[in-house]
């Protein structure tokens, strides 16, 4: 049965950061004045210290759980124990977003560990569909789908990537977490123009922003970007930014910083200019 | 071609399990072949989970040096990639498959020392669970207590080795260099038995003696209290059971227990 899922209370459309484990007590002992922070789900799948450095921080903070395993584009079925302990962790915290990504990763029982792209097909629409309907029954609420950064395309599909989103969001009643910086990287890569895209993503549905760092590796006559969420966002990646709460409204924006963890005070200083944009814009 | 198949292809390759060629006419993009673009899915798993593996094989990464690790890491994850996608647990077992590689003939402690780095790594990320006090305990009768059977906290371990390797990891752990110069690895004829456990967050790990580390292995393994004393008094006629079941619930290392006979507690 599908449902219009309620939010929990509406976020605030202010910017917050990716908490690593490098600056869990930094949260503690700082207590940096930012809105909100997002972990990677599995990270939290124990117990012990990280998962009580976890509630001792969202005492202060609210939180979003952002996923990576679920692999909801596997033509398998998403695994019971995997989404189990997501359950499990979204009673522990409560989280203002549940997200995961607009990809696979599972396959012939082995986890890939990376997020990769289907092809958007009628087969791959009907799989996604199925298994983001049954998460979301699972859970008992909504949950955000992510854009992937893609370095190829198939040769095949029936959709572009925004039609593919536009109907999982009808079909299932998921919301979006819209990566700017993938929209940037995928479509450097495949030469096409991430304004347009911008454009045909269906704005209702975007609940959350991320916002992050990729770098560029030439390869023979050109530069492939790549999005290892290792530097601060660039330039380009902040006017796209701009140029889209333009287009659909203030969102809450993330930013995420998944290697190469700087100090928190520089993820602090992304998240205030991106406040800057925010707070430009009318509510 | 149909979803399943094309996943099936791509894992394959990612995994080094197939060389791509069915893949040429489904993979596109300018500039770059299909395989250097799937090579960047390659090197993300490759390279993430290599990382996994040094994150939990910290010091025997560090032992081995860190290209013969990334390689040996390599090796063991095209072997047994990850079942799941959640890597806390990834890796058990690494420390076998050290222990079958010849090239590490000349370090023979590495596998022990791997594994007691999978136990510390296991116990600090094992699930929470309710701890057993010394005032439940003390609720057990004097008739019953005998045929107590515990049930231990996911964070215990135990081991042996007969190397330091506790010392080892420690002198590593806290890179004190004038102590790691001067360090020997040393073979014992008597093992050392190791308990590793996680009190209010924080692992801990004790070299104990053998009398006491057969009573633990004997309730870990399921046998009721008496036997496990009969056990440890076999080693040690003076085995001083009121100490090694304190010892085990200052550690927080029980979470409930069982009468043989009665129903689960």
């Amino acid at each position: 049965m599908r449902n219009n899922y309620q939010k929990k209370s509406p976020p605030i459309a202010k910017a917050g950061v990716g908490l690593r484990y490098q600056h869990h007590q930094d949260f503690i002992d700082l207590k940096p004045k930012i809105s909100w922070v997002e972990v990677h789900s599995e990270n939290y799948f124990g117990g012990g210290m990280p998962v009580n450095y976890l509630q001792r921080i969202r005492e202060n903070y609210e939180l979003s759980l952002h996923g990576v395993g679920l692999s909801l584009g596997s033509s398998e079925r998403v695994r019971k124990t995997h989404i189990k302990m997501v359950q499990k962790l979204i009673e522990l915290v409560s989280p203002i977003f549940v997200s995961e990504h607009l990809s696979w990763n599972i396959t012939q029982d082995f986890y890939l560990n990376d997020l990769i792209p289907v092809p958007y097909t009628q087969e791959s629409l009907r799989i996604f569909v199925r298994n983001i309907d049954e998460v979301q029954n699972i859970f008992g609420r909504q949950i955000l789908i992510e854009n992937p950064s893609a370095y190829f395309q198939y040769s095949f599909g029936d959709y572009s990537e925004t039609e593919f989103l536009s109907h999982l969001v009808n079909k299932t009643k998921c919301g979006l977490l819209l990566d700017i910086n993938n929209v940037y990287v995928t479509c450097h890569n495949q030469h096409t123009d991430p304004l347009t895209y911008i454009k045909q993503i269906p704005a209702n549905a975007i609940q959350e922003i991320h916002l992050a760092g990729h770098a560029a590796k030439v390869i023979d006559d050109g530069v492939i970007l790549l999005d290892d969420h290792g530097s601060k966002v660039a330039d380009d990646v902040w006017q796209l930014y701009k140029k889209a709460i333009d287009i659909f409204g203030i969102k809450p924006t993330l930013i995420e910083w998944d290697s190469n963890i700087p100090p928190l005070d520089i993820l602090i200083k992304e998240a205030e200019i991106a406040n800057r944009y925010l707070e430009v814009q009318p509510t | 071609m149909r979803l399943a198949t094309l996943q099936h292809l791509i894992s394959d390759y990612i995994l080094f399990k197939q060389e791509g060629s069915k893949l040429s006419e489904i993979i596109q993009g300018d500039n770059l072949s299909h395989l250097e673009r799937l090579n960047i899915y390659r090197n993300n798993t490759l390279i993430s989970l290599q990382e996994c593996l040094r994150g939990t094989y910290n010091v025997t990464s560090q032992i081995v040096g860190q290209e013969f690790f990334n390689q040996i890491a390599k090796n063991y994850i095209m072997r047994d990639p990850p079942r799941e996608g959640c890597l806390l647990f990834y890796g058990k077992g690494f420390p076998f498959f050290l222990s079958k590689q010849p090239e590490l003939g000349n370090l023979p402690y590495i596998a022990d020392l791997a594994r007691f780095e999978w136990n510390m790594q296991s116990a600090f990320h094992a699930a929470d669970c309710p701890i057993l006090t010394s005032e439940y305990l003390s609720s057990i009768g004097p008739s019953k207590l005998g045929k107590t059977i515990f049930k231990f906290h996911p964070a215990f371990h135990t081991m042996q080795s007969s190397y330091n390797i506790d010392e080892l990891w420690l002198v590593h752990e806290t890179k004190k260099i004038n102590s790691l110069d001067h360090f020997k690895i040393i073979k014992n004829r008597i093992k050392n038995s190791l308990v590793i456990y996680r009190k209010d967050c924080q692992v801990y790990f004790e070299n104990i003696k053998p009398a006491q580390f057969s009573f633990v292995v004997s309730l870990k393994d399921g046998n009721n209290l008496i036997k496990s004393f009969e056990k440890a008094q076999s080693k040690n006629k003076k085995f001083d059971l009121v100490q090694a079941i304190q010892a085990l619930i200052s550690g927080h290392s029980i979470m409930g227990y069982k009468i043989k006979g009665e129903k689960n507690e």
